[in-house]
């Protein structure tokens, strides 16, 4: 209440300082005026609604695939494969096309895309394939993560592009 | 029930990663090494190495590794900064080098993670 209080009244307060005349806030060592932290708030909402979506869906598509895939990690490179696709085409040119404000576009890319994949999971899985012997399986799995991905980033990025240049003409 | 955890915890993770990104592109402005998605996966990396030995209930790991470390680590931005830096030719070698060093950097501090 105190910090929403005095970001109203915008006082030189221990919390907000007046900077040449500009009324802000350090959050996190970064300097915010009044309106950009209005936006920064929105922006957390954002992430952390398209996020939990994000986590959910991943897990979701682990709990139905890990029980029929056994020890090889299908899910987890699907999840990889799908998210850096879709994350190539909403920034190769998708986002800009259907001209979404930047608060839906961060959620979108940074919480919805960010939270489904992983590259934790994805690492501690591939030590555990190389300890529990399997190292052909390891390096298959590190190769075709990888390479999928890789590829899919570039195909959702050059289909981005090119849906953005089909509707828009010269972009 | 296990899901509302990964909802949370990957809800916090995402926005960490959010602020530090924001907080590490200030620092490393002059940089073409995507030094952001690099140091958090990297942090990632080690913190799953530790909770996966030190936390055994199912709804803590849901929180935290599925979760918090989930939703910090991003496999779709890392190869989608590879694609943008592999694409110029004036960045492709710091382009594999950024795939290399995330992919050994990363199950070293994995396992380093598992020791202490």
């Amino acid at each position: 209440m105190v910090v929403l209080s005095s970001l109203l009244n915008c006082n030189d307060t221990e919390i907000f300082h007046t900077n040449n005349g500009v009324c802000g806030i350090f959050v996190f060592g970064l300097y915010f005026r009044k309106k950009d932290l209005i936006v920064l708030l929105k922006k957390i909402i954002s992430v952390a609604l398209f996020g939990a979506l994000g986590g959910i869906i991943r897990s979701w598509i682990q709990s139905g695939l890990d029980a029929h895939t056994g020890t090889l990690p299908l899910a987890l490179i699907l999840i990889n494969v799908i998210g850096s696709t879709l994350l190539g085409c909403l920034t190769g040119g998708f986002l800009t096309l259907l001209d979404t404000p930047d608060t839906l576009n961060v959620g979108l890319t940074t919480g919805l895309m960010g939270g489904f994949t992983t590259f934790s999971t994805f690492q501690l899985t591939l030590l555990n394939l190389f300890k529990t012997g399997s190292m052909v399986m390891g390096i298959g799995f590190i190769l075709v993560s990888t390479l999928l991905s890789i590829g899919g980033a570039s195909l959702g990025q050059w289909s981005g592009t090119k849906l953005l240049r089909y509707y828009r003409g010269s972009w | 029930m296990l899901l509302f955890y990964i909802g949370i915890g990957t809800a916090t993770g995402a926005v960490i990663r959010m602020l530090a990104t924001m907080q590490l592109n200030s620092a490393f402005k002059r940089q073409k090494f995507p030094w952001a998605t690099f140091v958090i996966n990297m942090t990632a990396c080690l913190l799953i190495g530790i909770f996966s030995t030190h936390f055994h209930s199912a709804p803590l790991k849901a929180l935290l590794i599925s979760g918090v470390l989930g939703g910090l680590s991003t496999f779709s931005t890392f190869s989608n900064e590879f694609v943008t830096l592999f694409k110029d030719s004036t960045t492709k070698k710091l382009a594999i080098n950024y795939l290399i060093a995330s992919l050994i950097i990363g199950i070293g501090l994995v396992s380093v993670g598992t020791i202490i």
